[in-house]
């Protein structure tokens, strides 16, 4: 069982592998341990366009960060 | 002239009848579309708040001494009002079956609960099926269609249960909302769980929609050496434009030291692109999970899962608070009692029964392994929002229903020795009906359920693992 948490300075939904996982800002279960990726869907103004961490050993309390940076920074 | 004729006219008509008989073809999917299909996220939600208490009901194998049991414990949902005009019956929103248990899914599924309630007692549980089964295989007309390549004992099952039970149905008349039916068999080359969902046939580039229903439930419970599997089309050459998904990618390419478990899922997943896999060979569903939990499971490890419960997890409301309060895995388990008759004697069990024990014992062994990863799943949610010193935002509840809760001993004996059959005498139908109601009702965690949903909340629950 692994989190993320994925910090960006607004709201957004976040998209693991395709699907939509939740909003940023928040831990969020992302499942067994592998690889993953990660981003905010449409519109793609944000930098870098995708993250892909391999996963393991997160827990709620700390759980990984992956940070994305608005075009508008 | 005409004798030469009837001569030669008898073998030629002969192979022209062996050469037509062939499987229900599965069609192509002209284009692949992720609205299209049955998958859970193309059916509606019955009512606005149909998210907060979700439940899984897991059905296991077992024949008709399963679908009974079933049976009985949906009785028993059914019996229970949460709301005015609301059971907890409706409130299920995915059924996953395999074998025996796929009768009462793919039932439910294709009649709707009202017609489940009243007719599935005669329609499935006191029919013959063995005996016409049994008669169709002696009948000489059928010789022709089993003698060909492509038909076998399973096609002519499938014949009966569309024609007589399941009515014709396709996945296509299957509403499009909860619950979920899953109906699941095993892929006999990889020996990979093979769901009836559009998502599993995505991957063939074929469309659910258009195969019926009884084909489902004939592979699920496609009981190895007694049934010839039941065989599809796969059409790795079509472009449908299916994605391969991103998870599958990844862990390909990444997974295999960190997950092995994980990469075998994604190679087992992408198997189906290979050219020479021209046809998908299906059989029972239990020979990869006898009680129909772990698709389930899967949606507790990854989000990208048919049964989307991470997602479901993580749904917040516009108030920020999580719309799941509560999910409930209700598992149905027909299992029965182990048989150690052969050990009164010193002389070595006969092949009959070596088979048997080598068909059916992996199945139960595997089965409790299943159930337990769900316990473990569970502890290790409370503990990690224990440690982040965090009350869950859900509540899990895990309601294991078996015969080894029956306390009467007699009672579980007599239940856990009923057989594995297609038909049953109706004083044992109705002893599993009975018993699927109330093993359920007697349930500790069912009763701690129906507390929580009471807003009473007695010592001990929810599930804590």
């Amino acid at each position: 069982m692994n989190w993320i948490k994925v910090l960006y300075p607004r709201r957004r939904c976040v998209s693991v592998d395709g699907t939509r996982l939740g909003y940023t800002n928040q831990p969020l279960l992302i499942g067994e341990d592998g690889t993953y990726s990660v981003d905010l869907g449409e519109p793609k103004n944000y930098s870098p366009q995708q993250h892909r961490p391999t996963v393991s050993g997160t827990t709620r309390r700390r759980p990984l960060e992956l940070t994305f940076v608005p075009d508008w920074v | 002239m005409s004798e030469v004729r009837f001569i030669i006219g008898w073998p030629v008509a002969l192979l022209l009848a062996t050469g037509c008989a062939t499987f229900p073809a599965n069609r192509e999917l002209a284009t692949w579309d992720r609205n299209h299909g049955y998958r859970f996220e193309n059916l509606v939600c019955p009512h606005e708040r149909c998210d907060e208490t979700f439940i899984v009901l897991s059905l296991s194998g077992g024949g008709t001494r399963a679908a009974a049991f079933a049976y009985g414990a949906m009785l028993a949902l059914d019996q229970q009002e949460i709301a005015p005009g609301r059971t907890l019956l409706d409130e299920v929103d995915v059924i996953s079956s395999v074998s025996g248990g796929s009768f009462a899914a793919g039932y439910l599924g294709v009649y709707g609960k009202s017609v489940f309630l009243r007719r599935f007692r005669a329609d499935v549980l006191d029919r013959k099926i063995e005996t016409a089964l049994m008669l169709r295989m002696l009948a000489p007309w059928n010789w022709w269609k089993l003698a060909s390549r492509s038909y076998g004992r399973g096609d002519l099952t499938d014949s009966y249960y569309d024609r007589h039970i399941f009515g014709r149905r396709t996945f296509q008349d299957l509403p499009r909302k909860r619950p979920f039916i899953v109906l699941n068999a095993t892929d006999l080359s990889i020996g990979s769980r093979f769901s009836f969902t559009q998502d599993h046939f995505d991957r063939l580039c074929s469309d659910l929609d258009q195969v019926s229903v009884s084909r489902g439930v004939t592979a699920s419970s496609a009981f190895p050496i007694v049934f010839s599997p039941l065989t599809l089309h796969n059409y790795p050459d079509t472009n449908c434009s299916y994605p391969a998904p991103k998870w599958t990618a990844n862990a390909l390419e990444r997974d295999l030291e960190l997950n092995p478990a994980r990469y075998d899922r994604a190679r087992a997943w992408r198997s189906y692109a290979a050219e020479t896999r021209r046809f998908v060979h299906l059989s029972d569903g239990g020979l990869a999970d006898n009680i129909g939990l772990r698709g389930p499971i899967e949606g507790l490890l990854n989000p990208s899962s048919s049964i989307p419960l991470i997602p479901l997890l993580n749904k917040l409301d516009d108030a920020d608070n999580h719309v799941v309060r509560r999910v409930v895995f209700i598992i149905v388990d027909a299992r029965p009692g182990r048989n150690i008759k052969a050990d009164a004697s010193a002389r070595p069990p006969g092949i009959v029964s070596v088979l048997s024990a080598a068909a059916t014992n992996p199945m139960e062994n595997y089965s409790s392994d299943t159930v337990d990863i769900a316990r473990n799943w569970i502890r290790e949610w409370t503990n990690q929002f224990s440690d982040a010193g965090e009350e869950p935002p859900q509540a899990f509840y895990r309601i294991h229903v078996r015969f080894d809760a029956e306390h009467d001993p007699a009672e579980r004996q007599r239940l856990q020795t009923i057989p594995t059959r297609l038909q049953l005498p109706r004083p044992q139908v109705q002893a599993l009906v009975d018993a699927g109601a109330r093993l359920l009702t007697e349930s500790h965690d069912y009763q701690c359920l129906l507390s929580a949903l009471r807003s009473v909340a007695p010592l001990g629950c929810p599930e804590s693992g």
